[in-house]
């Protein structure tokens, strides 16, 4: 039977065929539209399965809840973004460009919907073909580097994850007899083993999720990757391909693995405090804007698994939690948007050195506008949704650990330090005099409304949070539940 | 009317404001686009169309911009006898407990309600007259307009979160407005350097209210009962690092000087009258909290209030010399929200924010008058009072006697009543303080007017046109009447009243003695400047304020520098990247080791054939 979920699955791959024969970027645009609307309207609670395979009783479960509705609509939202601005941005072999994101959706998009962990592992990976290509064919600089170090390394920690999928499923085939990879079945099965092999399968899922958050110290692919992928890769990349990493660390590693998870809660917060601090004072260290942007990735999903293992008792708190999710969407909204900024403006001087801009604000005051915007929602100013996420995140961590919430606090000022350090040389003082300066365009038509669209988000979410906050709670239950 | 909309179009109203001159400016922007286009297309350069020229944008700005806070100045008018809370709509829903979004109407909030939208009011007006030749004219209004909502929504939050978004909200405006003239790097950079000042402080300050809040169960301020004993030290302790940082006290004094770089109203609004004062009004809105506290707020305070003092003497810019004694007069603000009496530094806030705001104005008609001139000295050899600036050399003059505290002007009341409570509370230590700082007052502030206006003869006229035409000379004749007559607004008693003291002043120090200390501080700084000489500027340790500045600074920067380049160029690239670097070497080793393994001839396959089955049988 198809229903909403199943017709938001198939459009992409749909659009990917058509793209196929219809060479033009308007596929693009049609398929990504139909299926941003069709998933609008998924009702959440939806529960259902597509079996694979009779003779095996394989079949795959689709499961929407609190949890996942807003990174799949956040999912949707943005490619529909990305495809629109593809229409303007000056880029070589388009219906290539076309194929590829749709396929990249379409791949991406089952990772949100599935409790089946076998299918999540398939997407999980298979994400990276097109990625790869996507790095590889419209990257810039060192892109073939970037592009195999950012297989290398996911492709390194999703091998341990597929050990510990497979040994899980052999117990399940051994007690039950059938083929399943449900979260369900993998649940009541881990929970009778003993510490240490959980503890080992734990580390198979963890490491997997570790690399693709990222966590310092396996952060390393991040910034080549950000920084050399074409602008819609960053996009996505930054605004989804991150939150597949924490998403899948509440939806499979904490219920599967709840009393390892309380275990180890201290160390995991631990390393995510490190790199909210330590990816900031990088970030402070560059002289490429984009790869500043890429580096503060780092230190903002920290905010993310900081709130996903915050403890209050025998339970991740509610506040860390309701940030935790609440910052995978202002962050993918955010540093979407500044990849988005970053991109046109490479496009109009091709240089993202910081030394080669200054007083630009002048010039393009409405891109220096849209550039501000998302500058305050990344450094939590209150009335942005940076400001609901870290404030949660940090309610959360203090309830945890006093030291470790103030800790978190203090990235305010860093961050603060390095988003307008970067706006005071790039936008402010006397105007570059140099020729693409002199040239520069404001940003126009699709352009600002691309930029519109994220910056209404921006505040709404922060101004009028309760309505995500309300979504949210269904995917703290979720969580509860299985703790 | 009704409360409930009194209230809204308080809070509102100057968002109104900003919203109209944003949509203004964006049609600004838009026209000037599509004009360069067109000349582009015509092939004309540089036609310098609106730049100067009082377009239809500007005229709309200049008329919504000013009645944006004075809606907000009626309607605070008209609800003076009402007490309230309005609840708007709840912001954040977390676990146990809403934040909401609230407009608290009570005696505290209309006593700053009153100063806020009044003062704000009045240099709106002044502002026109003042920015009338900028360029950004509109965006200027829209971001003043935006102060003035958040700083609103300082004043009539019920909770702390509330609190903190008007706190960041008029910290990212004083930011965009200090930045104004933004071509100018060092501009931005002071702009720059205020956000991050205050950051440091807001990082406190967001502890402060994450701790409230697992304490209390909740971010209201009648939720302060519920604290422990144990427990008051570390909130008021973080809270107060905010208040420092915005009212600049303390380490973090040192982006307020700074901040002068912007226009001059805005140092008048913001740096003066309103925001500064937002740390004194947040320890008096917390009084049961910070109580515990009061030795860390009071000597925080009037040690500030006497360094400034001093360093606002080695200073010849007249309006860096007006941010010293800014920063001295907020810590005599907070020494008085320290005591027992804790509106007494309210008082004092209100009655300084006319005078200091008339001072501002002041210099910011010479300003206008003297192609921007700001040195002391060199606005003298214009002779201002011969020209017949009556009101900005009189007006300095009365504006200089009610900071420095004299009967029977506004000043003389509020400082009176502060150095009353500070006796009762801090005893001895606290009164010689306070005497010392009331003696500094008189000293710099005279300093700067017997250099600027002395050994002239005064030329008696009182025509706007002398003093920067009507728009800038009737908001200053307001403030400076205001500066005469604050006391008979008689705050201090209303407000005390509100506190159960039904006997306000109580003279501990008898205001003769204050008079004899105040007085002898203007004989001194006559019998020093009043030839107009200066003292040795040899003093260079005194002229560079002890190098604090560049010290915070310094040290600032290179730990910053320092953390970033041991996290980056050592950690990140030697340690990480390295490490990985060696396992990508020793992966590359491995798979030549086993690709030789496979190549090769007949014969050296076979001989690894048999080694392979030697192994295994040895294994087996």
């Amino acid at each position: 039977m198809l229903d909403v979920v199943k017709i938001t699955l198939i459009l992409p791959f749909l659009g990917t065929l058509v793209s196929l024969f219809i060479r033009t970027p308007w596929v693009g645009v049609i398929f990504s539209a139909a299926t941003f609307i069709t998933s609008l309207i998924i009702p959440i609670g939806y529960s259902d399965f597509i079996t694979i395979s009779k003779y095996l009783g394989f079949s795959i479960s689709l499961y929407v809840d609190g949890l996942n509705i807003l990174l799949i609509v956040l999912t949707t939202g943005l490619f529909l973004l990305v495809f629109l601005y593809s229409l303007v941005e000056r880029r070589e072999r388009k219906d290539e460009y076309v194929f590829l994101f749709l396929l990249l959706e379409a791949l991406i998009l089952p990772t949100f919907f599935t409790k089946n962990i076998l299918a999540f592992y398939f997407f999980f990976d298979a994400i990276l073909v097109p990625m790869f290509f996507i790095i590889g064919i419209w990257g810039t600089g060192r892109k073939i580097y970037s592009a195999y170090k950012f297989v290398l390394f996911t492709f390194f920690g999703s091998i341990f994850f597929l050990v510990s999928t497979i040994y899980i499923g052999k117990l399940v085939y051994a007690e039950t007899g059938r083929l399943s990879f449900e979260l369900e079945d993998f649940i009541r099965v881990v929970q009778n083993l003993d510490h240490t092999t959980k503890l080992i399968l734990f580390l198979g899922f963890f490491i997997a999720f570790a690399v693709k958050i990222p966590l310092v110290p396996v952060h390393v692919w991040l910034p080549d990757a950000h920084t050399e992928a074409p602008t819609g890769g960053s996009v996505i990349l930054a605004g989804i391909l991150l939150k597949i990493g924490s998403y899948a660390f509440l939806r499979f590693a904490v219920p599967v693995f709840p009393d390892i998870v309380k275990d180890y809660a201290f160390y995991i917060a631990l390393i995510s405090v490190l790199g909210i601090v330590y990816g900031a004072f990088l970030a402070l260290a560059q002289q490429d804007i984009k790869r500043l942007i890429a580096y503060s990735s780092v230190s903002h999903m920290g905010y993310v698994m900081l709130g996903s293992v915050a403890l209050v008792g025998d339970k991740i708190s509610y506040e860390g939690l309701q940030g935790a999710v609440l910052q995978m969407v202002n962050h993918g909204v955010a540093t979407g948007a500044l990849f988005f900024l970053v991109g046109m403006i490479y496009e109009r001087t091709h240089t993202r050195m910081i030394d080669d801009y200054s007083g630009i604000a002048k010039k393009v005051p409405i891109f220096t506008t849209f550039f501000i915007i998302f500058t305050l929602s990344s450094i939590g100013f209150p009335s942005t949704g940076g400001f609901i996420g870290e404030l949660l995140v940090i309610i959360g961590a203090i309830k945890y650990d006093t030291v470790l919430g103030i800790i978190t606090a203090s990235g305010a000022i860093l961050s603060a330090g390095y988003m307008l350090y970067l706006v005071l040389r790039v936008f402010f003082g006397e105007l570059k005099k140099s020729d693409v300066i002199e040239e520069l365009e404001d940003v126009r038509g699709i352009e600002v409304f691309v930029l519109s669209v994220l910056s209404v988000l921006v505040f709404l979410i922060g101004i009028f949070p309760s309505p995500f906050m309300e979504v949210i709670k269904g995917g703290i239950e979720f969580v509860w539940k299985h703790l | 009317m009704n409360g409930e909309l009194k209230g809204i179009i308080i809070a509102f109203a100057p968002f109104l404001g900003f919203l109209v001159n944003a949509i203004l400016l964006l049609i600004e922007t838009r026209k000037s686009i599509s004009s360069k286009e067109h000349t582009h297309a015509k092939g004309h350069h540089g036609a310098g169309h609106s730049e100067g020229e009082f377009g239809i944008t500007k005229k709309i700005s200049a008329f919504v911009s000013p009645l944006a806070p004075f809606a907000s100045f009626v309607a605070t008018l008209l609800i003076l006898p009402e007490k309230s809370q309005i609840n708007i709509f709840n912001w954040i829903p977390l676990e146990n407990v809403n934040v909401s979004f609230s407009v608290l109407i009570d005696e505290l909030s209309k006593t700053a309600l009153l100063y806020v939208t009044g003062v704000s009011t009045l240099i709106h007006i002044y502002s026109i007259g003042y920015m009338k030749h900028d360029e950004g004219f509109v965006r200027y209004f829209m971001f003043l307009n935006l102060f003035v909502f958040f700083m609103i929504q300082i004043v009539v939050a019920d909770n702390l979160v509330q609190l903190f978004l008007g706190w960041e909200g008029v910290g990212l405006c004083s930011y965009f407005l200090i930045g104004f003239w933004y071509s100018g790097y060092e501009n931005a950079r002071a702009g720059f350097k205020a956000f991050i000042t205050n950051r440091i402080g807001d990082f406190g300050f967001i502890v402060g209210i994450v701790l409230f809040l697992v304490y209390t169960g909740g971010v209201d301020y009648n939720k302060v009962s519920l604290l422990r004993p144990e427990q008051f030290f570390a909130v008021a302790f973080f809270l107060f690092m905010g208040a420092a940082g915005k009212s600049a006290q303390g380490p973090l004094w040192l982006w307020l000087p700074d901040a002068m770089r912007g226009p001059t109203p805005v140092s008048a609004l913001i740096h003066a009258a309103t925001m500064v004062t937002a740390g004194v009004y947040m320890v008096v809105r917390l009084e049961d909290l910070f109580f515990r506290a009061k030795e860390l707020v009071f000597y925080t305070g009037i040690i500030t209030a006497i360094l400034m003092g001093i360093f606002g003497l080695f200073e010849r810019d007249i309006k860096r010399i007006l941010a010293f004694s800014t920063l001295s007069q907020l810590g005599l603000m907070f020494a008085g929200a320290a005591t027992e009496k804790t509106y007494t530094g309210m008082f004092h806030v209100f009655e300084h924010s006319f005078f200091k705001a008339a001072l501002f104005l002041i210099s910011g008609i010479l300003m206008h008058e003297f192609d921007n001139e700001t040195d002391i000295y060199k606005l003298k050899e214009r002779k201002p009072a011969e020209r017949g600036m009556i009101l900005s050399a009189g007006g300095f003059l009365i504006c200089t006697l009610a900071m420095s505290g004299v009967f029977p002007l506004s000043g003389f009341w509020s400082k009176e009543a502060i150095i009353s409570a500070v006796a009762e509370t801090f005893g001895n230590t606290g009164t010689y303080l306070m005497l010392i700082a009331s003696f500094i007052t008189p000293v710099y502030m005279f300093r700067a007017f017997f250099v600027t206006f002395g050994g002239q003869r005064w030329k008696f006229s009182l025509s706007p046109s002398h003093d920067g035409g009507s728009l800038m000379f009737f908001p200053v004749l307001i403030l400076v009447i205001l500066s005469v007559i604050g006391g008979i607004f008689n705050v201090g008693a209303w407000l005390g009243e509100k506190y159960g003291y039904s006997e306000q002043i109580h003279h501990a120090v008898s205001p003769v003695l204050v008079h004899i200390i105040v007085f002898a501080g203007v004989a001194i700084s006559y019998l020093v400047w009043g030839r107009g000489k200066e003292i040795s500027e040899r003093a260079k340790i005194l002229w560079n304020r002890f190098y604090l500045n560049e010290a915070e600074e310094g040290i600032f920067i290179v730990s910053g520098r320092f953390l970033k380049y041991v996290s980056f160029n050592i950690f990140e690239k030697v340690v990480i990247e390295g490490f990985y670097s060696v396992v990508s070497f020793l992966t590359r080793v491995g798979g030549v080791l086993v690709s030789a393994l496979h190549g090769g001839t007949p014969a050296r396959v076979a001989l690894m054939l048999i080694l392979g089955l030697l192994i295994a049988l040895l294994i087996i």
